[in-house]
C-alpha cells in the first residue's frame, strides 16, 4: 500500500459530529455551520502574521537542484543568491557553509566578489534541461581523486599507500559499500565537518556531501557518504535520490557495468522517477 | 506553454517545474505548520515534490493546484511524524524543537507571532491542525479540502471547530500540551 494514501484521514474522527445540518445548522452566506466560532481578533492577527513566513533563501534554489529543475530569475526573494551562480555553485556553497574556517573554494569567491549585491542574476553557467546532468562545476578546482581503475573491482578510492578499501565487485545495493570508517585523507573537509557535525549526520547532509563529491570528480568519496545514508536512513525519505546519485557515482568512478545494474534496479524500482533522465544519461554516456 | 495554475483556470499540461515554482513556498510554509521540524524541513519538501512528480498524471488541472499540494504535504507530514516516533523510540530524540516561549532574539513582532501561532499550532492533533491550516491560514474553500482530505465536510467543520477552540486556548496561554 502507498504510505502516502490518506487513510488516516479517512478514518472517523473520534472527536468529530457526524450530525448532519439539523444539529450543524449551515450559514447560507458562506457555507460553514452557524455554530461555528469565529476566531479572535488576537488569533485573527496572528495567523496575519503567519500568512507572512517564508522559506530560508536558497532553500528554493537548493530543492530545485536535487529536482533538476532549473532555476529561473524573478522567482521572488528566495532567488537572492544561487541563480546567478547555478545550481551546482549553490550546493557547493551550501557545503562551504557547513564547515565553518574552510575557505571557501576559489570560484565561489571569484562568482561572489564579481557580483554587485544588487546585480541582476546573470547566469555563470548557461541553465541546462531539466534531468540533464549539470557540468561539473567549471574552475572549483576539485580535489583530484585518485584515476579510477579500469577494473570495476578496485576502482573505488585508494588510500595513498595504494592498498584497495573496495570490497569484491557488488552484486546489490548493500554490496555496494565501500567499507570504510577511517578518516578519508583525500578529503580535509570530512574531517573538519567531523568536529562540527552531530554525531549522526542528517539525510540532507550526506546527500548534499554526496552530490558535490560526485561534481567536483571525486566519486569514490561519493559512494562512501552514498553509503553511509544506506546504512543509516535505508528507508529514509532521500532514499530514492540516493539511488540515483549511487548511479552516476559508480558510473564516474569506472565502475560502469555495476552502475548499469544499479540503474536497471532503480529504473525497474522507481519508472516515474524525477531522476530517471539523470540515471538514463549517466549510463548512456558511458557505455 | 504558458500555464495558469490558479482555481479556475483551465490548463492542458503541467509539469514539476511549473507545480514547484508556483507552490514551493506554500508547501515549505504548510509542512513546518503541519509540524515537521526545521531540520528536516527541506528533505520534507523535497519528497513533497517527488511525489507530486509521480502524480502528475492524476492531477486534474481545473482543480486549483494549492490544495492538491497540500494534500500530498499532509500525507508526507504525516509520515514523517511516524518516522520521528520511532526516532525518538531509538534515538531518545524529542520533536519538540520549541519551548513555547520567544527565543530571547526575537526582535520582530513578526517573528514572535509566528513563533506564538507555531507554538499554539503544536497543541492541535494533526487531523485537526490540518483544516484549521488549509481553511484559516490557506483560506482554502472548505470543499477543495474535503476533496484532497478525502474527508466529508460535516467531520472537517467539527475538526475546525475543535481546532479553533484549542489555537484560542493555547494563545490565551491555557491551551492543552502538545498534541
Amino acid at each position: 500500500m502507498d504510505p502516502l494514501e490518506p487513510n488516516s484521514s479517512k478514518r472517523q474522527d473520534p472527536n468529530a459530529t457526524q450530525a448532519p445540518t439539523a444539529a450543524n445548522p449551515v450559514n447560507t452566506a458562506d457555507g460553514s455551520p452557524a455554530d461555528l466560532p469565529p476566531l479572535s481578533g488576537d488569533a485573527l492577527r496572528l495567523l496575519a502574521a503567519e500568512r507572512s513566513a517564508a522559506p530560508p533563501a536558497g532553500a528554493y534554489e537548493r530543492v530545485a537542484a536535487r529536482l533538476e529543475i532549473p532555476v529561473r530569475p524573478a522567482m521572488g526573494a528566495s532567488a537572492r543568491w544561487g541563480l546567478a551562480l547555478g545550481a551546482v555553485v549553490v550546493a557547493g556553497l551550501a557545503i562551504w557553509r557547513l564547515s565553518p574556517g574552510e575557505a571557501p573554494p576559489a570560484a565561489l569567491v571569484a562568482a561572489e566578489g564579481s557580483r554587485a549585491p544588487s546585480a541582476p542574476p546573470q547566469h555563470a553557467t548557461p541553465p541546462t534541461a531539466p534531468g540533464v546532468p549539470r557540468p561539473e562545476a567549471p574552475t572549483a578546482a576539485p580535489t583530484p581523486e585518485p584515476a579510477a581503475s579500469p577494473s570495476p573491482r578496485n576502482a573505488a578510492s585508494p588510500t595513498p599507500t595504494g592498498a584497495p578499501r573496495a570490497v569484491e565487485a557488488p552484486r546489490t545495493e548493500a554490496e555496494v559499500t565501500v567499507a570504510t570508517r577511517a578518516p578519508d585523507p583525500e578529503d580535509g573537509a570530512t574531517r573538519r565537518e567531523a568536529v562540527v557535525e552531530p554525531a549522526r549526520p542528517s539525510e540532507t547532509s550526506l546527500l548534499t556531501r554526496a552530490r558535490a563529491a560526485v561534481r567536483s570528480g571525486a566519486p569514490g568519496r561519493a559512494l562512501r557518504l552514498l553509503d553511509e545514508h544506506r546504512r543509516g536512513y535505508p528507508s529514509g525519505r532521500l532514499a530514492e535520490e540516493r539511488e540515483a546519485l549511487t548511479v552516476v557515482a559508480l558510473v564516474r568512478a569506472g565502475r560502469t557495468e555495476l552502475g548499469r545494474r544499479a540503474a536497471q534496479r532503480f529504473l525497474a524500482q522507481h519508472p516515474g522517477s524525477v531522476h530517471r533522465a539523470l540515471v538514463e544519461s549517466a549510463v548512456q554516456q558511458n557505455p | 506553454m504558458a500555464l495558469a495554475l490558479h482555481a479556475g483556470v483551465s490548463v492542458t499540461a503541467v509539469s514539476l517545474a511549473d507545480v514547484y515554482r508556483e507552490t514551493f513556498h506554500h508547501v515549505w510554509c504548510t509542512l513546518r505548520r503541519l509540524g515537521v521540524p526545521e531540520r528536516d524541513l527541506e528533505d520534507a519538501v523535497h519528497e513533497v515534490f517527488l511525489v507530486v512528480h509521480r502524480r502528475l498524471g492524476d492531477y486534474d488541472p481545473s482543480r486549483p493546484v494549492k490544495p492538491w499540494v497540500t494534500g500530498i504535504a499532509y500525507r508526507v507530514a504525516s509520515d514523517d511524524r511516524r518516522r520521528a516516533h520511532r526516532r525518538r523510540e531509538v534515538m531518545g530524540e524529542t520533536d519538540e524543537p520549541r519551548d513555547g516561549q520567544p527565543a530571547p532574539d526575537v526582535a520582530l513582532e513578526g517573528a514572535e507571532a509566528r513563533n506564538r501561532v507555531a507554538v499554539a499550532l503544536h497543541t492541535l492533533p494533526l487531523e485537526q491542525r490540518v483544516v484549521f491550516v488549509m481553511h484559516d491560514i490557506d483560506g482554502f474553500a472548505m470543499p477543495d479540502i474535503a476533496r484532497e482530505l478525502s474527508a466529508p465536510l460535516n467531520t472537517l467543520y467539527s475538526r475546525l471547530r475543535l481546532a479553533r477552540a484549542r489555537f484560542e486556548a493555547a494563545i490565551r496561554g491555557d491551551g492543552h500540551g502538545p498534541a
